[in-house]
């Protein structure tokens, strides 16, 4: 049986997370793959929890991932990556972005302070970045999701034209400037991470 | 050419490519994208409409007028269209109809999980059962072609998964259109007691030619392989099902009534153990038993929620034992914070849940954004049950004497089932009050256009429904309107409302902030010196209101700029006039 890889991305609604998910999905298509994606809208835009699903390969079948079968996940929060950590596979990846967003009526008390080492300690491996802050260098903050989109495009056996010709597809003039540079500098933070 | 659709783009591009002319259809998730996408193919006529009764009929009288007609609504939506359903059964059609209910197991934004395949074998018409966006949009197509040829209306059913799920597509050019035209035929189209009787027999009779069409079409197929196992399955159940059992032998069932009963038996007698693997409801089980054959079925998957491939490998191995429940699997998640939505910083209807909160009236709710206010720390919602239940319900425990009893619902709700409901009240002679949110869009379902809104679905401009004027006409004379920003201006007017002995009516009116954003200002500015730490503004719920211990004034109450629009509610409510409110534009 051919090996299906699994992504998932995970979130608060608001974060850009369906796109991310969205462009990489059409990524892997012009790549050749098979690809199923499957998510919960709806209540997405009110703050909620989002993940969405991202599956490839020869052939698909469920679009949703068996749990614990998630090859890479990628968190775009604190609490929501830690609650995301039991789908990943042993030995799986966690890229997570380092920042947080405490729930309607939590408070910052009740907010797992340890999450990032929590999920350190799970993945077999653990890519940390502040993508807001990384996305404000680019330009602005709401290109958060296409930094955490080129540190991914660092971890899959995609070539990189194909990415950017994504990147172009989808936006124009001064944002495409800005995302393609978010997207670059997630490609550096990842070459830089393996080098070091 | 290959693209990644969504279920609901897919049908929505196998309509424009079998010829639909005609589409209309009420929001509701998981079915809303089908209309939004209908819309951009300018050669179907699309239309929000202000319910799905009113949806259905459009589409049956499309088909009435010789071309092909759609509709689309979630699960809910077809108990309200099914008055014409069961009707437009016997009528048959014109031009082929395609009724599209997307069912929301799991409840991912409904208010039950029925299963609508139940209509099928109730109103004896055709449904189909896609199990991806390549057959959803292969299926619409198909369900046009049955249509004309059993002359039936032909309902198409997706699932949550099927409609938000996106997988690959093969596309191609649209067949040509029917040219229109009504052949006026009184015992076909008139259901009067005599020509109905026939029109039964027909009913009847297609049916029988229904199932010998199960038999045949390649809507069906079986996926002969290892017979140890044999499953019957359709729908998302399908993948899930090729995903644990790779190697089983699969009844693929895509028309999932009537049912091919000699495929089946076939199938059931070449197997050595047979399941039935289904969400919901034992709907394909019950029919298969009745054929004489014994199979595991919901002994060994869950009734409740949404099935996922955990579930049907647990269900397959453990066969007639133990059973897996959505429940099961909750309990397992890591114990954290929940991210539940809420309603947007700065929304229009915070402002009069706090009032009605406050004044400790009795809330009846409806179906909307709004319904959010049942959430900690407002809870100033008692009761939700479906469209527009809400004032039929106030006036139902006003008969039964509940005091103090309000009714709360949004422009589109009221709209969709509320006006009759008005009309009820003043009739019978109420004393209660009704306040309509209008927020001048259908927001939870991704701000559709509606009635009220003074836009159609294409974006050109149409009348707007004047709320207040349809309430004077019908007999209501106590009408306030109110901008629910002012917080002593929506007490002041829930408190007249209340007293006054008739039927009242109160509009808190203001878009919705996602329609809006230029009603966004600078962030409001906390005085952490000025604060005595109440934590009243906490009684909101508003997200930019956050309780960071250490931080912020003493009581660690900090405003969070980012998501802060300076609406100004906390300002109105702060004791100590910590809050200062700035006038400016935010600029995001």
């Amino acid at each position: 049986m051919s090996k299906v890889s699994n992504i998932t991305f995970a979130g608060v609604g608001g974060q850009g997370i369906l796109l991310a998910s969205d462009m990489t999905a059409n990524v892997l298509i012009s790549a050749g793959y098979d690809v199923k994606q499957s998510e919960i809208h709806g209540m997405s835009q009110r703050g909620g929890s989002v993940v969405s699903d991202l599956r490839f390969g020869r052939k698909v079948y469920s679009p949703l991932i068996p749990k614990g079968e998630t090859d890479i996940l990628i968190a775009f929060e604190r609490l929501e990556g830690l609650r995301s950590i039991p789908l990943l596979r042993p030995g799986g990846i966690a890229v997570v972005s380092d920042e947080i967003i405490l729930p309607v009526g939590c408070s910052a008390t009740d907010y797992p302070a340890d999450a990032l080492e929590r999920i350190a300690a799970e993945a077999g491996e653990a890519i940390i970045v502040n993508a807001t802050e990384t996305a404000v260098r680019a330009g602005n903050a709401r290109a958060a999701n296409m930094v955490l989109m080129g540190i991914l495009s660092c971890l899959l056996q995609v070539k990189e034209n194909i990415w950017l010709s994504a990147i172009r597809e989808r936006f124009n003039g001064k944002i495409f400037e800005i995302n393609e540079k978010a997207f670059n500098l997630g490609r550096e933070h990842q070459v830089m991470a393996v080098t070091r | 050419m290959k693209k990644l659709l969504s279920g609901n783009e897919a049908i929505a591009r196998g309509a424009w490519e079998g010829g639909a002319r005609v589409a209309s259809a009420y929001p509701g998730t998981p079915s809303t994208e089908i209309m939004e996408k209908i819309a951009t193919y300018p050669e179907i006529y699309s239309e929000w409409a202000p319910n799905e009764k009113v949806a259905m009929e459009v589409a049956l009288g499309g088909s009435f007028g010789g071309v092909r007609a759609l509709v689309s609504m979630k699960h809910v939506g077809l108990n309200v269209a099914a008055d014409p359903l069961f009707t437009a059964a016997y009528t048959g059609v014109n031009g082929g109809l395609v009724i599209i209910t997307a069912d929301d197991p799991g409840m991912h934004s409904s208010q039950n999980e029925q299963d609508n395949r139940h209509y099928a074998r109730a109103a004896k018409v055709p449904m189909l059962d896609p199990s991806d966006s390549a057959e959803a949009r292969e299926f619409t197509m198909a369900a046009l072609d049955a249509s004309e040829n059993f002359d039936t209306p032909v309902l198409l059913r997706t699932t949550t998964r099927i409609s938000h799920g996106k997988s690959v597509v093969k596309t191609a050019e649209p067949l040509p259109l029917r040219q229109p035209g009504f052949q006026p035929n009184k015992a076909k189209y008139v259901m009067i007691p005599a020509y109905g009787k026939r029109r039964h027999l027909a009913v009847e009779e297609r049916l029988k030619r229904l199932a010998e069409f199960a038999e045949a079409t390649a809507l069906n197929r079986t996926e002969w392989a290892d017979t140890s196992i044999g499953i019957i399955t359709s729908g998302i159940a399908y993948q899930y099902v090729k995903e644990v059992a790779p190697h089983a032998s699969v009844l693929k069932l895509g028309l999932i009534w009537p049912l091919p009963a000699a495929m089946i038996k076939e199938f059931a007698a070449g197997v050595d153990r047979l399941y039935v693997v289904e969400e919901l409801d034992p709907f394909l089980e019950e029919q298969i038993k009745a054929l004489g054959i014994s199979l595991t079925g919901k002994e060994a998957f869950p009734v409740t929620g949404e099935l996922n491939p955990e579930l049907v490998r647990k269900g397959l191995r453990l066969g007639e034992t133990e059973t897996g429940s959505a429940e099961a699997e909750m309990v397992k998640a890591i114990d954290l914070p929940m991210r539940a939505p809420a309603m947007c910083s700065g929304c229009p209807h915070r402002g009069l849940f706090y009032t009605l909160k406050k004044l400790k009236l009795v809330v009846a709710g409806d179906i909307g954004c709004y319904t959010l206010a049942v959430g900690k720390p407002l809870e100033a919602i008692d009761t939700c049950v479906c469209m527009g239940a809400s004032i039929g319900g106030a006036m139902g425990m006003e008969r039964a004497g509940v005091e103090g009893v309000i009714s709360v619902l949004g422009d589109s709700t009221f709209i969709h089932s509320g006006i009759t409901g008005l009309i009820n009240m003043v009739y019978n002679g109420s004393h209660g009050t009704v306040v309509v949110l209008d927020n001048r869009i259908t927001a939870m379902t991704g701000r559709q256009q509606n009635a009220a809104s003074g836009k159609r679905i294409s974006g050109d401009e149409a009348p707007a429904l004047d709320i207040p004027q349809l309430c004077r006409a019908l007999g209501v004379n106590d009408i306030h309107v109110v901008d629910p920003y002012d917080l002593q201006a929506v007490e002041k007017a829930v408190r007249a409302a209340v007293d006054h002995p008739g039927v009242s009516v109160v509009i808190t009116r203001r878009p919705c902030l996602l329609i809006d954003k230029k009603a966004r200002r600078q962030p409001v500015r906390l005085d952490n010196e000025a604060c005595r730490g109440c934590g009243l503004c906490l009684k909101l719920g508003c997200p930019a209101i956050e309780k960071v211990p250490g931080e912020g004034c003493k009581t660690g109450i900090r405003i969070n700029e980012t998501l802060c629009i300076g609406c100004g509610l906390c300002n109105q409510i702060c004791p100590s006039r910590a809050i200062t409110v700035e006038r400016e534009e935010k600029r995001l």
